[in-house]
């Protein structure tokens, strides 16, 4: 046993005690939420060039309006970037004004249309970069029966923000020029218009009566929270960076101990169930500490945030059942194609049937979140390489997964990984005192086939 | 011998891998405190020998002894091993790497013995390095001390001394030296037929999976032991064999030419003959060197136009 423990705390040192481990913990979450934290703060590093739009108004009344509006939300995005300002005043000053920093300025111009050669001298200076865009405002647009159309002219007019903020203010008055010509009041329009309230609920539970109270019936309201909707997938990605970061350097300790003839010294010394069970466990060992510290740090965040509620903790113990027999299972499989090749070059197409049954999940979480019970969900719940990040991903969508679902995915789980860490420590043995290699998973399979004829201890 | 009088003792083993066979009915015996000699062309079974000793593989026929087990799942904690080059991690520090290969022996509390032999071989200043850091001489003495830190009562060592320079090379001979005077039991496998001669209490030379030889090196040298005749020719002159008498065969070791005589007899109707084709450098009645024996026993079965048929049709 206490050899099992050496070759373990070897193997969770070489893991966790390099700096590329360090560097590799850092860079997952970067490389995977990283457009997340990293686009709003690119956005304020780009923001901050003035726009210039000239608004030829047609109508004569939007025009004006615009600049007023514009001029407001200068003001606001001046006040909401000043470190002194509160956090809601932010969050209002941003639903003004749009994810963009860049204010607008608007030039109002004297003329009520243009000709073509004036759009074509605008357009130039567009180019140019002296002028960001130009509107025409026709002077119909207040006449109900009117198609006519604003034209809004940049070079990015499709994605450009400043577009789909000045369409909503030009909307907005337009109507309230319409019904005015219609006569409509436009208080009781709005009413008439006001949309249907239409609460996601989840089911009812009786709540527990609590000193001297009653038991009570309530039902949680929910509302399309893109956190809620994320929370799952945060959990997956969890679940898959920690199956990786303890995967991959399996890949790599089971080449050095080929290539480095160390195998033959360790079988020398230990069983080779002895030395995949010391792997395995520093391996396992080391997943624990990475999920302790992406934990804790993501737990960090959400608190910053007040978002500590989303964290399911009665997950925590379903996370690490299959957490583990995940690492336990693609571990051995890292195992058994690092010690059937030469060189990375050969493990990559091994690797690769490997890494699409490992991203399976991520391909179809969108659907699993939507419908965690459906079958697609259900059944890569069940399938082992998915199964640790589709049961997390659907236990956390808080939605009632019956619990024989998770058990059975579990025990499915298990029993594949039984079979693959058996097949891994035969290959290992076999291969790794090998000279040649395996380049297809078809010589792979085949040797896995013939393991028990060739004549090895064990 | 029984096994107990023995290191090791292999009886009638034999391997296969699928139809083939890798080691055939062979027997071995170590003494303890030897220092036993394991030569043979690559791919002769050497290694898979080695590999049963070590218990790695299991023999399919035979009994292997080591120090008086007969099984077990791995090599006995009283066994280490040095194999040919290479057997370190690169990206561990030295002092990591020889305690951990210690411990995996059951040795503990290393630290002392890994000063010793660090300052035995002139390694202490190095002790703090990562192993891709150090030349392949250093790290060739690093992983001998990893083979030998546990003291273990039977060490194997395969080529020990490839890469080293003249003087590490001295330095590490003595450590095996010395290592048999305390009583250690060394299988040491090697190309260098010098080395083999020198230090080996017995040799044992094992080709395409059969004991070809097994014994000390008077014994081998009189199995082995036709008179043998090593001359040249002034100016390089390679002597016609052809026109000489009484020649069995005829080996090219440049700038000698060996000559294998039918009968000590012949050397004077020979040396005629020589002096007949040029001057005579160098005329010598020699013992066979474990090279020659090794080569005459692994050489390749001679093409019509070489040597050996060239002398035989004389």
């Amino acid at each position: 046993m206490s050899k099992i423990w050496v070759i373990a705390r070897r193997e969770f040192m070489a893991m966790v005690g390099t700096r590329a481990f360090l560097a590799t913990l850092l860079i997952m979450p970067v490389m995977l939420f990283g457009s997340l934290i990293i686009m709003p703060t690119l956005n304020k590093i780009s923001g901050g060039r003035e726009r210039i739009i000239r608004v030829v108004d047609g109508t004569g009344r939007v025009g004006p309006q615009l600049v007023t509006m514009a001029e407001e939300r200068n003001k606001l995005l001046k006040e909401s970037q000043s470190e002194s300002s509160q956090k809601d005043a932010k969050e209002s000053a941003r639903e003004m004004t749009g994810m963009t920093t860049d204010p607008y300025r608007l030039e109002l111009q004297e003329s009520k249309s243009l000709d073509d050669t004036a759009r074509l001298g605008w357009s130039d200076e567009i180019r140019t970069g002296s002028l960001y865009a130009f509107v025409e405002i026709p002077e119909s647009l207040f006449d109900p029966a009117s198609t006519d159309t604003v034209r809004f002219v940049s070079q990015d007019a499709v994605l450009s923000e400043a577009r789909q903020w000045m369409q909503a203010i030009v909307d907005s008055i337009v109507r309230q020029e319409r019904f005015k010509v219609l006569g409509l009041e436009s208080e009781k329009v709005q009413l008439a218009n006001r949309p249907v309230s239409f609460a996601p609920t989840s089911p009812y539970e009786r709540t527990n009566a609590g000193e001297g109270g009653e038991a009570s019936v309530k039902a949680k309201e929910e509302g399309f929270d893109l956190a809620t909707f994320f929370a799952p997938f945060g959990m997956m990605m969890l679940m898959f960076m920690v199956i990786f970061l303890a995967a991959q350097p399996m890949l790599e300790s089971a080449m050095e101990e080929k290539s480095q003839r160390i195998s033959e010294v360790l079988l020398g010394s230990v069983s080779p169930t002895q030395l995949l069970t010391g792997k395995l466990i520093g391996n396992v060992a080391a997943s624990l500490l990475v999920f302790a510290l992406y934990a804790a740090g993501a737990y960090a965040f959400l608190v910053q945030r007040n978002m500590q509620h989303l964290v399911p903790m009665s997950l925590v113990p379903w996370f690490l059942v299959f957490q583990i027999l995940g690492v336990l299972f693609f571990s051995s499989i890292f195992i058994m194609i690092g010690a059937s090749v030469r060189d990375l070059k050969e493990a990559q197409s091994l690797l690769l049937p490997v890494w699409l049954f490992m991203m399976l999940p991520m391909m179809v979480w969108f659907i699993a979140v939507r419908d965690p019970l459906g079958p697609v969900a259900m059944a890569l719940a069940m399938f082992p390489p998915s199964a640790p990040m589709m049961n997390v991903l659907r236990l956390g969508t808080g939605v009632t997964i019956p619990i024989w679902q998770p058990i059975l995915g579990a025990i499915l789980l298990a029993v594949a990984t039984a079979m693959v860490i058996w097949v891994a420590g035969r290959i290992y043995k076999m291969s790794m005192l090998r000279s040649d290699s395996v380049k297809t998973l078809g010589q792979l399979l085949a040797r896995i086939m013939s393991v028990s004829t060739q004549g090895y201890t064990k | 011998m029984g096994s107990d009088a023995s290191a090791v003792l292999l009886e009638g083993v034999t391997k296969k891998f699928g139809a083939q066979k890798a080691v055939n009915s062979v027997d071995l015996q170590i003494p303890h405190g030897s220092i036993q000699g394991i030569i043979g062309p690559n791919g002769s079974g050497k290694t898979t020998t080695i590999r049963m000793l070590l218990r790695i593989f299991k023999p399919d026929a035979g009994v292997v002894h080591v120090l008086g087990r007969t099984s077990g799942d791995a090599a006995d904690d009283r066994v280490g091993y040095l194999p040919e080059e290479r057997g370190l991690y690169l990206r561990m520090k030295v002092r990591d790497v020889l305690r951990f290969f210690a411990q995996l022996k059951g040795n503990s509390r290393p630290d002392k013995a890994i000063d010793r032999w660090l300052e035995r071989l002139g390694a202490t200043d190095w002790s703090h390095k990562k192993l891709e850091q150090l030349s392949k001489g250093m790290a060739q003495k690093i992983q001998f001390i990893a083979a030998v830190v546990s003291q273990p009562e039977l060490v194997i060592l395969d080529e020990p001394f490839s890469g080293l320079d003249p003087v590490n090379l001295d330095l590490l001979r003595q450590a095996v030296l010395d290592l048999r005077k305390e009583g250690t039991t060394v299988l040491l496998s090697t190309h260098d037929m010098d080395v083999a001669e020198r230090m080996c209490d017995r040799i044992f030379m094992i080709y395409k999976g059969n004991k070809v030889l097994d014994g000390t090196m008077e014994e081998i040298q009189s199995q082995y032991g036709e008179p043998v005749l090593r001359v040249r020719l002034a100016g390089n002159i390679v002597p016609d064999v052809s026109r000489l008498p009484d020649i069995e065969s005829w080996v090219d070791c440049s700038p000698y030419t060996e000559l294998r005589m039918k009968s000590l007899g012949a050397r004077s109707s020979i040396l005629r003959a020589l002096m007949e084709q040029g001057d005579v450098e160098h005329f010598e009645t020699a013992r066979p060197r474990l090279h020659d024996i090794f080569v005459r026993i692994a050489k390749p079965s001679p093409e019509p136009t070489s040597n050996e048929q060239g002398a035989d049709r004389s």
